[in-house]
């Protein structure tokens, strides 16, 4: 499973060149891509309505590949009070992207997110300390590298802040928590796994850690992110509770109507047509069978013990088949 | 007397961006459009080494010299085996994935075809990396089969005259000469 967690999306996005980078992702191997909203400024009052809405119309999305949303905000201005919790609901996963130091120790430390995503296609204006990095690895949110910037081809300057951001964000993390995505505006800016695989590794990012960023951290932040959203305070998530004893019950309220009797004789009723006798369980067909054999057996054995009777008829039978 | 250690990649050279000729062709065989005839195995070699040398400078040009070069290339498949030291193989890589486009036809007519190199495969001997070309290259023709019940499908992606292309897929033991 390859993990493509940052498509650029808008609605006024041309849909045959969204499904052509879709299916450029499935060729590529990707399993799970997320279209990404980018939002900066305000949160608008009503996200709900602005949310990227599953399936998109026109958008064929191939057989192997999982839609996600995202939503990356731009945060420039620490002070202001930005109710990211509206946010959560109506997206998938919930990316930050500060623009200032300021900004991204609030991120680390506090703001409620999934994923911070630094802009590396321009020049970090400030140093990534260890210290606030770890602050948000504790809370178990990661660090996004999107290469696509750098890749394709838009010259040197682009190159060159995308490999100086992307090593100083591995030095800084110590390999740790980081995540691979393209946030790729067409198709060409797209790169097989294997190849981003590659490319962390030139920077420093060992082989295994770099698997592991487009494809094992990159899930553990797509769950998270969903337990964070339908579970209880983030720990408790019932997958299967059982069917409901009301079911039962309701049942049981339809055979009485059906009777149309008083629910202790519909009971007794339903128990009697069932095979058992005083109020007890209803026998089961293996039972019933038992119990008839030894019944006969019984029978037989009464009658043996009546000797010329019982033998006389069983010995014209005989003969008569004979 | 140790030998001297190489790692061979198989690369594919997709085109994301090329407009269909035939509508009904899927997106897959698409992107595995042949490559350009002016494109040869020694334009794609002084690409890589120009590559090389604007991301990695002298160093990387100098530590890739030896041993660097094309094995096969072919034009019908898109497809390619690169030989590389394996001490810096990564390099020889990463330069790849940067590619954006391939050179035009001449110099100052045309702009090359915009493409997305990408590594299939990397192997110590020569002769894993040609299995699993055959293999791939099999597997895409099964897909065009399957998905086309038009048999014109498979033309109109090979190209109809170029009936070399298909057969070359085919043969089971793609021919390389392996001089290294």
């Amino acid at each position: 499973m390859f993990y493509d967690l940052n498509l650029p999306y808008s609605n006024t996005a041309n849909p045959s060149e969204l499904s052509r980078s879709l299916s450029f992702s499935a060729e590529l191997g990707y399993n799970c891509i997320a279209l990404s909203r980018t939002l900066s400024g305000k949160v608008p009052t009503d996200v709900a309505a602005d949310a990227i809405s599953l399936p998109i119309a026109n958008v064929k999305v191939p057989a192997p590949v999982t839609l996600l949303t995202r939503i990356t905000f731009t945060i420039s201005d620490p002070t202001q009070n930005h109710r990211l919790s509206s946010l959560q609901p109506a997206y998938n996963i919930v990316a930050l992207r500060p623009t200032n130091e300021k900004a991204l120790s609030l991120c680390c430390q506090s703001l409620e997110c999934d994923l911070i995503s630094l802009d590396l296609s321009i020049r970090l204006p400030f140093i990534l300390k260890f210290k606030t990095m770890a602050a948000a690895l504790q809370r178990g949110v990661r660090f996004e590298i999107c290469y696509s910037s750098g890749v394709i081809g838009a010259g040197t300057e682009a190159r060159r802040n995308l490999i100086s951001g992307a090593t100083a964000l591995i030095r800084a993390t110590r390999g740790r928590g980081i995540i691979i995505s393209s946030e790729a505006k067409g198709a060409l800016g797209l790169r097989g796994p294997w190849d981003v695989v590659n490319l962390a590794a030139v920077w420093g990012l060992s082989q295994e850690r770099g698997k592991e960023a487009v494809c094992e951290e990159a899930r553990k932040v797509v769950q998270l992110a969903r337990l964070k959203r339908e579970s209880f305070r983030g720990v408790v998530h019932v997958i299967f509770g059982g069917d409901s004893p009301n079911q039962d019950k309701a049942q049981k309220e339809k055979s009485v109507v059906t009777n149309g009797l008083k629910r202790k004789a519909a009971d007794g009723e339903l128990d009697v047509s069932a095979g058992a006798k005083d109020g007890e369980k209803p026998l089961s067909k293996t039972q019933m069978k038992k119990r008839a054999r030894r019944a006969k057996q019984e029978a037989s054995t009464t009658k043996s013990s009546e000797p010329i009777n019982a033998e006389i008829p069983h010995e014209t039978q005989q003969s008569k088949k004979s | 007397m140790v030998r001297i250690k190489h790692r061979y990649l198989l690369i594919q050279i997709l085109y994301p961006s090329l407009q269909t000729r035939n509508p009904e062709a899927p997106d897959s065989v698409l992107f595995h459009a042949p490559t350009a005839p002016h494109i040869t195995s020694s334009t794609l070699i002084h690409l890589l080494r120009t590559q090389v040398s604007l991301l990695f400078g002298d160093y990387g040009s100098g530590v890739l010299a030896a041993g660097f070069s094309i094995k096969y290339f072919s034009n019908a498949t898109s497809t390619a085996i690169v030989r590389c030291p394996r001490a810096h193989y990564r390099l020889a890589w990463a330069a790849l994935t940067f590619v954006t486009e391939l050179p035009g036809a001449t110099k100052a007519l045309s702009e090359g075809e915009r493409c997305v190199f990408r590594v299939v495969r990397v192997s110590g001997t020569i002769k894993k990396v040609e299995e699993e070309a055959v293999r791939r290259a099999r597997r895409m023709i099964c897909a065009v089969q399957g998905n086309g019940e038009n048999t014109g499908t498979l033309q109109a992606v090979f190209g109809a005259e170029d009936e070399r292309g298909i057969e070359d897929i085919n043969a089971d033991d793609m021919e390389i000469s392996d001089e290294g």
